[in-house]
């Protein structure tokens, strides 16, 4: 399985953990710190298989960049997984190409969740 | 007729009743009115004291809104506190399964014994941070009602076998020996992941307090409800202690001699009663203790 991973969360230590256990898993990885720096990266870069959204970040946080992309038809065509602490207002984020990780969540659940949304929306499998 | 001091007895009663009610008739005028000295010394006590209470009454409501006002805040504190340490916790977990591999792509198998117990121990360590903060986050979520259950078909069974598959080590470690008794599946309409809670709670008390002794546990189906119990042969409980224990904060063995946040049993029985089921427990010092939870299949 590769292809590239967006990666969005103002943790700096978390981005780049997940960079490095990422790659080794055989994906490309690209890390930005909140919402906005992740729309100008997908205005720019080339489209990702999918984007790991934190909520929780300052500028734009990972509510408001979902309204963004659901704006767009393109961008709301990328699967979108949501790492988050917190159980309330992530009701309301679920659609067929999103799912939520609950933190704490470790390797094995975060590549299973991953493959799964990364292989219904890749064509080419 | 009645006379000057019936008629002021008769007074001074109507207005303690109307004291009584946080009213109060008495004005400075109506005191001047009154020709008799001492009658006038009554009612303006009588006013004085209405002014107390009522002032009492106010500083009594203002205390009671700083106070909602603190455990608010602290509630709220709670919540945020313990979602922030999920971030940290998740990082160090990925951290920890990132070295794993490492070891044991890269690390000569010479050195590999040592660094996969030290790692093995942080891994435990971080699981242990985890459920801590588990814990906090279920007292923030019961506390301010937002506890939800999500019930499935599952078999009780294979909950708790599961739970067991997962404990075996730590059993060990603890020194105890795990029996299950059980007969058959039960099935039912169950949380699974909070039932897994409760029973994990149970048998690490258990562990903890069960010094090293046998361990037994069960499932059963009893009609339309399901019965699990975890039993030890540790410590036991005194009586004195046994109603203690289900409460928040409480703990009935000593804090300075044995871990823990004293959250774990009432975060249990808050969880098995929002299940609509009981928790009990019946316990002999120096003998042991069992805990029965027993919820309904199909709530």
């Amino acid at each position: 399985m590769t292809g590239n991973i967006l990666v969005v969360d103002d943790d700096a230590d978390l981005r780049e953990t997940l960079q490095v256990l990422l790659d080794d898993s055989g994906y490309g990885v690209t890390a930005v710190a909140n919402g906005k720096a992740a729309l100008d990266k997908l205005r720019t870069g080339a489209r990702p298989i999918l984007i790991l959204l934190d909520l929780m970040m300052p500028e734009m946080n990972g509510w408001q960049f979902l309204e963004r992309a659901r704006a767009d038809e393109v961008l709301d065509a990328i699967p979108v997984v949501i790492m988050t602490a917190r159980r309330k207002g992530t009701d309301l984020l679920p659609a067929p190409s999103r799912d939520i990780l609950h933190k704490p969540f470790d390797t094995e659940k975060l590549l299973h969740t991953i493959a799964l949304h990364a292989a219904a929306a890749d064509p080419a499998l | 007729m009645l006379s000057d001091e019936a008629r002021l007895t008769e007074r001074v009663l109507r207005h303690i009743a109307e004291i009584g009610k946080g009213e109060c008739s008495i004005t400075d005028a109506s005191i001047a009115a009154e020709r008799d000295e001492s009658a006038q010394e009554i009612l303006a006590g009588l006013l004085m004291l209405h002014e107390d209470l009522q002032y009492s009454q106010q500083r009594h409501s203002a205390l009671l809104d700083e106070l909602r006002g603190a455990i608010r805040v602290r509630d709220d504190f709670l919540s945020v506190a313990s979602h922030e340490l999920r971030t940290p916790i998740t990082t160090l977990g990925l951290q920890i399964d990132g070295l794993f591999r490492m070891m044991r792509q890269q690390v000569p198998q010479t050195l590999q014994e040592t660094l996969s117990r030290r790692l093995e121990i942080t891994r435990r360590q971080i699981d242990r941070l985890a459920g801590l903060v588990g814990a906090l986050i279920d007292v923030s979520r019961i506390t301010s009602g937002r506890l939800q259950l999500s019930k499935q078909l599952a078999d009780l069974v294979e909950v708790i076998r599961l739970v067991l598959e997962r404990f075996g080590d730590d059993a060990l470690r603890g020194g105890s020996a795990l029996r299950f008794e059980r007969q058959g599946p039960v099935w039912g309409n169950f949380d699974i992941s909070r039932v897994d809670q409760v029973f994990t709670n149970l048998l690490s008390n258990a562990i903890r307090y069960g010094r090293g002794k046998p361990i037994v546990v069960g499932a059963v189906g009893v009609g339309e409800n399901a019965r699990f119990w975890v039993e030890d042969r540790g410590i036991g409980i005194p009586p004195e202690h046994l109603n203690r224990i289900f409460q928040q904060y409480e703990r009935a063995a000593p804090s300075t001699s044995y871990a823990g946040l004293g959250l774990g049993l009432w975060i249990s029985r808050q969880l098995v009663e929002a299940m609509g089921g009981t928790i009990s427990v019946r316990s002999e010092v120096d003998a042991g203790s069992v805990f029965t939870v027993e919820i309904p299949r199909n709530g």
